[in-house]
């Protein structure tokens, strides 16, 4: 027994060797007192917050108009050519479950001729891996994922947490080319949704994995990714197929100016 | 001169952080599936790792010990979204490759590992040069990894992606005596892949080793002959 405690001892004095060699060569004399080690901490943790405050105050700004940017490159990415610069010609439209999409037009002499608008994954039945998944589509008048001349396809994704190497696949030209020419058969979602191309072939919008029936390909190693972003394609091209959100996608109306034109425009939708 | 020398080289073969003190084995199993992912992480790990280096240098005097560890971890968590949010808001492209990967460092632990054996005891300029010899070493390993799982798991070896813009060379189909072998993407072949890399490397150090003994034994005998012949003149 006594032996045991003997062991136990010595290697607590061993631990508190190695912890003590690694600072000044201080005697026990020279111990912090308690208050110290309080006062230290808490200031190292205020110059950090500090720190954080005020590179956020730097940042913040920037990285918002870094986003907005982004997202207006983005929209010139999932459409096809155009008459007019889609970045600036948007629309507000009201959405049945509530909240508003904001749509980028594409237009070819005043029509419009496709629309861009993104959706998250936050209502999705399937979450992603992690965080949220952002995708923006590029939808033409019928009601189609955009295939642009250069032969990309008008699905991008704007923002994702999944994991690299991984589900961070989904942003892959491989991954989103299995919604080239997507289309949503009626008007809300149900597991037997079909997607039919124009030779007339139909098949499921779910991943292969789930129903041998089904049209997209699932990456590897990160089927609840590829699942949750086929089913955010899904929902918004189901909106697409609401009549009065497809009315409100496709009307010529100009781009509301300020935040009460926005109002007026969502109003308009409702009546 | 050489002390800062061999501070900055040690991290690249002697001290190499993945391959001979086995830190950091997080990121290195999980992001490696290619080149380019492996020099994401291991660039994003350096920048942040200099940074923490520096500054726990620089405190080392007022850091009661007692506390060092959880203040050392404040230092790098602040560096980790300082580094973070500077990058979105100044590249945002490379941010939106990169963005993954910068959470990760936090609970990566060369990094602490870095600051309580090396910065803690040395100055600032030592501890910069440490941070980015071992920062360096870290992302060429992370990158020649990261081209070995690609390459034969995948056949290509990609050098950067970033939506649509992708510079990749393919290097083989898939097809005929050169297969894919998708293992070495997955989980799986990362252990395959760091165990093939840290036999290899222990064999040529093992070699080494008993090469420069043996051309140390020879000049040892070389010296108890000579003397005789040396002395005269």
């Amino acid at each position: 027994m006594s032996e045991i405690v003997q062991t136990n001892g010595d290697e607590v004095s061993q631990d508190g060797g190695t912890l003590n060699h690694v600072g000044p060569k201080a005697p026990e004399a020279v111990v912090q007192p308690r208050w110290k080690l309080i006062v230290v901490l808490t200031g190292v943790c205020l110059v950090a917050g500090v720190a954080l405050a005020g590179g956020h105050m730097l940042t913040h700004d920037r990285i918002l108009k870094a986003r907005h940017e982004f997202k207006l490159l983005s929209v010139k990415k999932v459409l096809p050519t155009c008459d007019n610069d889609p970045g600036g010609d948007h629309v507000e439209v009201a959405l049945p479950g509530g909240g508003t999409l904001t749509a980028f037009r594409c237009r070819h002499g005043g029509k419009v001729a496709a629309v861009a608008y993104s959706l998250d994954s936050k209502k999705n039945k399937h979450s992603p891996y992690g965080g949220v998944i952002e995708v923006l589509v590029g939808v033409t008048r019928k009601g189609r994922i955009v295939t642009r001349k250069d032969g990309r396809v008008g699905v991008l994704i704007l923002q994702h947490s999944e994991t690299p190497g991984l589900g961070a696949r989904i942003e892959g030209k491989k991954f989103r080319g299995n919604f080239m020419d997507a289309h949503h058969l009626g008007r809300n979602l149900t597991a037997q949704d079909m997607s039919c191309d124009q030779a007339g072939h139909c098949a499921k919008w779910v991943v292969r994995k789930d129903d041998p029936k089904g049209f997209v390909d699932a990456i590897s190693g990160a089927t609840i990714s590829s699942r949750a972003t086929t089913e955010v394609v899904h929902r918004a091209l189901a909106y697409f197929n609401d009549q009065k959100v497809r009315q409100a996608l496709l009307s010529t109306r100009p781009t509301a100016s300020g935040a009460g034109g926005d109002a007026r425009s969502v109003r308009e939708v409702g009546r | 001169m050489s002390r800062a020398r061999d501070e900055f080289l040690k991290g690249f073969w002697k001290e190499n952080p993945t391959m001979v003190l086995v830190l950091g084995m997080c990121p290195t199993l999980a992001v490696t599936t290619s080149a380019f992912n492996g020099l994401g992480m291991g660039i994003a790990t350096m920048v942040v790792l200099v940074g923490s280096n520096v500054v726990v240098s620089l405190i080392r005097g007022i850091i009661p010990k007692k506390v060092r560890i959880p203040a050392y971890v404040v230092v790098i968590a602040t560096f980790v979204t300082l580094v973070d949010m500077s990058l979105e808001a100044g590249m945002y492209n490379l941010h939106r490759s990169l963005g993954l990967f910068i959470p990760l460092i936090v609970v990566n632990c060369i990094i602490l590992g870095r600051a309580e054996a090396f910065a803690s005891k040395n100055s600032v300029g030592m501890s910069f040069l440490d941070g980015l010899g071992m920062g360096l070493g870290f992302t060429v390993t992370l990158f020649v990894l990261g081209a070995f799982r690609e390459i034969l798991g995948n056949g290509t070896v990609t050098a950067f992606v970033y939506q649509d813009t992708i510079v990749q060379w393919h290097l083989y189909s898939g097809a005929g005596v050169l297969h894919k072998t998708l293992v070495f993407i997955l989980p799986p072949g990362a252990f395959f892949s760091l165990g093939i890399f840290v036999a290899v490397m222990n064999v040529i150090k093992t070699r080494r080793k008993r090469l420069d003994q043996e051309a140390l034994d020879k000049v040892n005998e070389a010296s108890r002959t000579a003397p005789s012949l040396q002395q005269p003149a």
